[in-house]
Formats: C-alpha cells, structure tokens, sequence
C-alpha cells in the first residue's frame, strides 16, 4: 500500500516537530528557566541584533541546554535511519543497531578514543574511531547475516550474544582502567547526553549529514532488496554490494553515534516502525521519516530524563529501551509484526 | 535472434553430480518444458542457464555470450527468473513488486505502462492495489509471474510456474508463457505437471539423474514405456479428446 | 528529489558548523596581570581577579573559607558542607562529585572551587565555557597538607593575613594534640571502616587522610598494614587479618545502617578484636575527613578515645 505521503509533506511534518522538541528540550533542565526567557535566549541568537538576556540564562540555554538538544536530535535521526535501513538491508523487522550488536562493536573503537583522546580533543577522537570500528562492525553483520541465512530469529539471537560478549568486555575495561578519561559503565549501558557541547553538535552533524545523505540514494534498491536476495539478483540488484554498501553508512553513522552518547537502543527499531508503519514501504519515504522519528524520540527521551531536576537525571538508553520494549511488546501482542 | 546454447554442462551439487553432460539449444519461439523426477536436476539446469551456479565442466551462453560472471544488471538484461521459493514481501503493494522487474530500466523507460502490460498478461491487474502478504500463495505466485514479465527480457526463466496454481490459473499461465515465446523470446518452463506442458509446450525435455533422457515434440518424449523407466512407475500414455495432444495416465 | 534532500542537508550542516565556530568552547584564559591568575592542580590558569560570589564544591574548602572571615563572599555550596552554621543554609549546588553545570551557572558566581574530587569534567567544562573560572586544588590528605591548604585558599582570596593567622592556630591545635599523644603508652590497632549505606561499605587504607590521624594520634593503621591503599570495599577476610582493636566510622552512616548492633553484624567485624570488645568509634565525617581547620581538634578528639589513660581525671 503506497500511501498519498510526500517527501516535502515528510519534510514539513519532520521540520515542525523537531522545532517544538527544541522548544521544549531547552525549557527542561535542572535549574528553572523561564519559558520566557529561554526563547529570548534563541532568539537573540538565531536572529540578527542583540536581545537583552541575563548571562547565566544564556550560558544554560544556548551554552548547556542547546547543544545538547540538537546532539540528541542529530544522534537520533542517525539511529533512525539505521533502524530503517537495517531493517530493509537484513529483512528483518526487529533489526536495530543495538540488537545486532552494531553498537557494542562501535564502542569498543570509542573506548579506545576516549583513551588515547580525550586530553586532547574531549569526544572527537572517540567518535571518529567509533564511526571507524561501527563501519568494520558493519562488514562483520553483513558477513553474520549471510551465514545465518533467511531465518530472522537466529540471527537476532546471534547479534544479541555477539553484542552482550562485546559489551560485557567494553564495561570491564572501562571499570578495571578506572581512568577519568574514560565515561563509566552507565555511558556504554545506557548512554548520556552529559558532555553535549558545540563541537559535538558539529562532529556528530557532520556525521549525520554523511549518514543520512549517504543511505539516500539506496533508497530504489533496498525496495527492490524486499524481494529476497535470489529475486532481487535475478532482477538486476547488486545484492552484495548494496547490502554492504548500505551498511558501511549504517555503522559510520551508528558508531558516531555511540562515540558521542554512548549505546543508546531501541531507537532504530521504533524509529523503523513507526516510519514504515506511517509513510508506507519506501524507504525514499521511510528513511526520512524514521530520521525525524528518531530525532524527536532521542530528543523527547532526554527531556524526560531530565524532568526529575535537580541534577538527578535518567540514563537516556534506559528511557529508550523502557519506551521501545514496551512498543515491541505491543508491536507482538496486536500481531503488526510477524515474527 | 535470440538463443541458448548449453554445451557439455556438468554441474555438481554438494558433492553428487546434479547435471551430467547437457547439451542443449534453444531458438528465439520455443517454449521449452523441462520434465523428470524430483532431484532430476530440472532447477539446477534453470539456474545454470541463469548464470546462477558454477559448472564443474562444460558452458552456457545467452545469445553467443556466457552467462557466468556477468554483473547482475547485464545478466538481468539477457535473462529474468521465477524462483522455485515463495518469499515474503512485507508492505508493498502488487503495483510495486510487479515494477520490481523493471528494475534496470528504472528512469530510463517509462515504467508504469510496462508494468500495466506485465500485470494485464499474468492476469492480476484486478490485485494491483492489494498487499502482496495478504495474498493467497496461487495469487502471489501470478503477480511473481508478472514481475518476470515486466521485466521483458528475451529469455524467460521460470521454476515451477504452476505451483499453487488451480487448473484455470495454471492454464491461463501457460497460454501466457506460450504468447511470450511467440513474441520472438525463450520461454524455459520446469515443470511437474507433464499433462500441463504437453499441451502448450513446444518442446519438452525429459531429464533423469542429470541427463537428458529425450528431447523433442511432447508426443516424441511422452512415450510409454521411456515414462515407466524414468519415474519408475506404470505409465499409460492416451491422446487429448479434444486437443489432441498427449495425457498420460500413472498407475 | 534526492538533490533537494542533500541541498537541505548540507545547508543545515553548514549552518551547524557556523553555530559551532561561534560558540567555541575553551576554557576560560586572563589577560588580567599575572597576580590576579592561579594554575590549578588540573594545569587550567583562571582568572581569580573576581572573589566576591564564590561557589564552594567542597565542604572543607567552605570551612576553610568562613575561617578565613570570607563568608560573606559564598553564595553557593555542595551537599557536603556541613559546618559551620551559617553556610548550611546556603544555596547547595548538589554534590560536588556528580557536578550539574546549570546548578552553579544559576547562582552567577565568579569563582568556583573546588578539589579534584569533583567530576565530571565536562560540568565543569561547561561552568568554564560560561565564562566562569573553576579553580582545582589538590586533595589535600595530610596534616602539613592541611596547612598548605589553607595559604592556598587564602592566597585565591587575598587574604593572606587572616590565612597565615588561621594557619597558625590550626597548627597549634595538631601541635597540642601531637603532644598529647606522645604520651600514650600503647599504640592500639585502629581500622576505617566507611560506611554510608548497606550498599556502601569501604575500608580506608593508606593515602587516606584517616591514615595520617591514625598514625598521628599514636595507633597502627591495621587495614593500611595489610595492604589496604586508598578506599576498597569492604572485604570480611582483609578485616580479619588486620585485627583491629578499634573500628572508626562516619556517625551519619552508622546510623542510617541503625547502629551499635547493625554496625557489629557487618562482614568480617564480629571476627576482629574490636567487634569482639564492641570498640568502635564514630566521628561527624566532615570533621574526621574533611582537613580543614578543625582538623586539630579532630585529632585531639581521636587521641583521646584511643587513649582514655591520657584524659585527665
């Protein structure tokens, strides 16, 4: 069923939500801010002239709060975009970069990065090793996927036990290095926004713009991919090079992600659904769509980690996953996913 | 002029011999059907002509060039393929799977009258707007077959196309094969059903244990007692009160 | 279609970019004249020209402060402060080991101190990009580091004066109680057992400020014998072997665990000599882990527990 969407309406829809997730991000925080005063605070920077705001107001808002918001959006429209594509790429409904264990082998290269760079360049170093080990984690899916076969479960269940190991040994290095450079336990577990500043938002933009542009133009062949690899060999498709094409992007992209925020789950199996199940199949529809869903859920899941105040803040990957189970468990139980 | 050419092929399949020393040739109007018993090496001799497996020895080539090792989009130019397996396709409507097949002509043509054309010969433009998963099996596999179709290669490959298909369905396929053929293409059929290709087949090739046992006009391979010897079982061979053509009667 | 996409796309990554190079994020660095900077123990030179409203992260460095007769000058402090009186009620940041930037950027201060406990570096990165100097001082945990501390603090302040007198009177407290424990006749076996919660359990060794009062106030730091260093959890076998006559533990943990009897039942303690005889000890954690300018009479207050022939009759 290819339903009436439009890339502008996507566009348009996506761009509106994501302004009102900005809005209410930068009112959230540990200390009150006004409404008031933080939209002052944007404007008087996204406007040209000079508004007359306090310093503190805008050193929170524009200096704490903005930069993290926009890390959250960026790093989920690449979580999103990787659920879709993941999704297509592997014909697999419940594909996600956590679930595959795509993140766990991002982080082992973010680790390493925060090890060797983070005197130096603070996360920089560590997402750019992590988009580095996301990209070779990706070939290892790719190739994981192929032994496995057509059989869906097994090969979830795979990336999960292949995940977990990974993650269990990036956890044990960070507590036995015990090292301040290194983010705890938490961070490869369930993420944080914490150390969100302008440099980030540009790396990870810069990564999210690769990303997103780069899986694009893959939208025509993951559709044709929907029709098994036998099928879609025979009608023309490149299936070996599409897929490990495909997935270069994904694990660039995830690992980034991952260097910047930690392991955050969930997000690209929501972002997927959600997308497919409102804009139909194509991905030349879904992968936008599922780059706003993605954004807006990263971002919304921040929000609410942080509503608590008072520096007492939800891990964002535990607010994912919470969120996401239970959509997968209803996913299951109303029989929208056949598995 | 288009044509098959498979010379002294042999292919092995985990570790047995599958296809033991083909030699065939096809011509631009033939509808050929492929016949014998389950493991007669009907599918591997499909998809070698596709270009999909390895043989140990021997070749096949497309209108004078081999098959093997060309890049999937120039494969897809030369030849289209029904698979033997059902698979699922999740989301997309029949309009859509239909002009799947028109893949490598994406941009280039205008695709949409061809895929109207593909789905009015297989007979499911009536499903056009419906869900490929919410289908029967016997509805799936006839828009699988408008999907082949739309993409109009001059040789057409198809595994089993009346699989699931009720004797109406399974007829109006085979006419729309033949038209196919009759249209200056190659239409290389397996099948299970010997009565079915008998009647719209041109040519049936009988094989047993990865050889061809007889190849020729349905009433030449239809014969009694080489019928016996292949599938190991009584065989009578009577002729079509109405067509004319061959039936054969087991047991 | 896929051209408008990547024109949106990238002219949103240039505009990210743009927003990056306006807003770059470097810590805080003077132009002012070179005595109005101090280098902290983290390499980072602030700008300490501006001591008027001060954000204290640790409770030592607060006392430290009010001593000075600076407190006037402190608008913010951390869950850890606890004396004296009057900087209690203050506006509290939270604590300082789980720093939130946004909490001290609120109260607008121009200075933040703190030690190098404080975590994690990218609050206080971000007190910094906000144009707010956050100095970090040593972990001070011996009693000549007591002193140093407070010539640094007083020195940050300009108050050299006041931080020398203080100085000085800080000492002679440590030098009166020094000399009360020269009169002790045994040297008792005394472990740290820190306590904050039932899931909080660690045991002080050496490197920690209690072993310095310990060996100061003429016991044996018995876990520091055994190898403990630093702060582990707690582990029934090392509090064993270490035999310890006397335990000592913070009085807000001893009674959040409820106690005398809960205290006892702890791993390992009803093996050691000092769970035997119920000897144990417990000091307001401030006081005894602190450092700051009632360490003198933290330490005239352990002597004389760990030696009641010493109190007079």
């Amino acid at each position: 069923m290819i339903t009436r969407h439009s890339l502008p309406s996507i566009l348009i829809v996506g761009g509106l939500f994501t302004i009102a997730a900005v809005v209410l991000g930068v009112s959230v925080g540990s200390t009150t801010v006004s409404f008031a005063t933080a939209l002052e605070v944007m404007l008087d920077h996204l406007l040209p002239g000079d508004l007359d705001t306090s310093a503190q107001a805008d050193a929170i808002v524009w200096g704490i709060r903005m930069p993290r918001v926009l890390v959250a959006l960026l790093a989920g429209a690449i979580l999103g975009v990787a659920g879709t594509v993941l999704q297509g790429a592997l014909r697999n409904p419940l594909a996600d970069s956590q679930l595959v264990g795509l993140s766990a082998a991002a982080s082992v290269g973010a680790l390493s990065g925060y090890w060797i760079g983070y005197a130096s360049s603070g996360s920089t170093v560590a997402i750019l090793l992590g988009a580095a080990a996301g990209a070779v984690g990706a070939q290892a899916v790719w190739w994981l996927a192929r032994r496995v076969g057509g059989e869906p479960t097994r090969f979830i269940l795979v990336g999960i036990g292949m995940g977990l190991g990974l993650a269990a040994l990036v956890a044990t290095a960070s507590i036995a290095i015990h090292d301040p450079r290194i983010p705890d336990v938490t961070f490869w577990f369930f993420g944080g926004l914490g150390a969100a500043n302008w440099t980030v938002v540009a790396v990870v933009g810069f990564f999210a713009v690769v990303t997103v542009g780069g899986l694009f133009p893959f939208a025509r062949m993951l559709d044709v991919l929907s029709l098994g690899h036998n099928a879609a060999s025979h009608v023309g498709l490149n299936v070996g090079r599409v897929s490990a094409g495909a997935l270069a992007f994904v694990g660039l992209g995830v690992g980034a992600t991952v260097g910047a925020i930690g392991v955050v789950g969930f997000v690209g199996l929501v972002a997927g659904r959600v997308a497919f199940s409102t804009v139909g199949p194509q991905h030349r529809l879904a992968i936008p769509a599922s780059a706003f869903t993605g954004a807006i859920f990263v971002a919304l899941a921040d929000t609410i980690g942080r509503v608590g105040g008072r520096g007492f803040e939800v891990p964002i990957g535990l607010i994912t996953t919470v969120l996401g189970g239970a959509y997968l468990v209803y996913l299951i139980t109303t029989r929208r996913l056949a598995v | 002029m288009t044509s098959i050419e498979v010379s002294e092929l042999t292919v092995q399949l985990k570790g047995r011999v599958a296809l033991d020393g083909i030699d065939l040739s096809v011509e631009a109007g033939e509808l050929v059907a492929v016949v014998g018993p389950n493991g007669s090496g009907k599918s591997t001799l499909l998809r070698a002509i596709a270009g999909d497996v390895e043989p140990v020895s021997g070749a096949v080539s497309i209108n004078g060039d081999p098959i093997l090792g060309l890049p999937p989009d120039t494969a897809a130019a030369r030849r289209s393929f029904l698979e033997q397996e059902h698979v699922k396709i999740a989301g997309f409507d029949v309009r859509s799977v239909v002009g799947f097949g028109a893949y490598i002509s994406d941009g280039v043509t205008e695709p949409s009258d061809r895929v109207e054309g593909a789905m009015a010969r297989a007979g499911v433009t009536d499903l056009a707007d419906r869900r490929f998963e919410e289908l029967s099996g016997g509805e799936q596999r006839r828009v699988s077959i408008a999907r082949v179709l739309c993409q109009n290669a001059p040789v057409v490959l198809l595994d089993e196309p009346t699989d699931s298909l009720d004797l109406g369905h399974a007829h109006a396929v085979m006419r729309t094969a033949r038209d196919e053929a009759a249209s200056h293409k190659i239409v290389v059929s397996t099948s299970h059903d010997l009565n079915i290709a008998s009647q719209h087949a041109t040519r049936m090739v009988l094989l047993h244990r990865g050889r061809i046992a007889r190849s020729g006009t349905p009433a030449s391979v239809l014969e009694p007692k080489l019928l016996s010897e292949v599938y190991g079982v009584t065989v009578t061979v009577i002729t079509h009160p109405t067509t004319g053509s061959p039936v054969v009667v087991s047991g | 279609m896929a051209f408008r996409t990547a024109f949106t796309l990238v002219t949103a990554a240039v505009l990210l970019a743009a927003c990056s190079a306006a807003n770059p994020d470097t810590p805080v660095t003077t132009s002012a004249t070179p005595s109005s900077t101090f280098v902290g123990i983290d390499g980072v030179q602030s700008d300490i020209s501006d001591t008027s409203r001060i954000v204290a992260l640790n409770g030592d460095l607060t006392e430290t402060i009010f001593a000075l007769g600076a407190g006037d000058r402190v608008v913010g402090i951390d869950l850890t402060t606890t004396y004296p009186e009057a900087a209690v009620g203050l506006p509290s940041v939270g604590l300082g080991r789980r720093l939130v930037a946004e909490e001290v950027i609120a109260l607008a201060p121009t200075l933040v101190i703190g030690d190098t406990q404080i975590e994690p570096q990218s609050s206080i990165d971000q007190i910094r990009a906000a144009g707010i100097p956050v100095v970090i001082l040593d972990l001070q945990v011996t009693l000549p580091g007591v002193i140093r501390k407070i010539g640094t603090v007083a020195g940050i302040l300009g108050v050299e004066e006041e931080g020398l007198a203080l100085a000085a009177a800080v000492q002679a407290d440590i030098d009166q109680a020094l000399v009360v424990a020269s009169g002790a006749t045994a040297a008792p076996r005394v472990g740290y057992v820190y306590v904050r919660g039932p899931e909080t359990l660690l045991m002080f060794g050496n490197g920690m400020p209690t072993h310095f009062l310990i060996e100061a106030a003429s016991g044996i730091d018995a876990l520091g014998e055994v190898g403990v260093t630093f702060a582990v959890p707690l582990s029934a076998e090392s509090l064993v072997a270490a035999a310890p006559d006397v335990l000592l533990t913070p009085t807000e943990g001893f009674e959040i665990i409820g106690g005398l009897d809960s205290f006892l039942s702890l791993p390992g303690v009803s093996g050691t000599p000092a769970g035997r005889t119920q000897s144990v000890l417990h000091y307001d954690e401030a006081l005894m882990l602190g450092m700051g300018p009632r360490t003198g009479e933290a330490l005239m207050q352990l002597v004389l527990d760990l030696h009641p022939e010493l109190s007079t009759p």
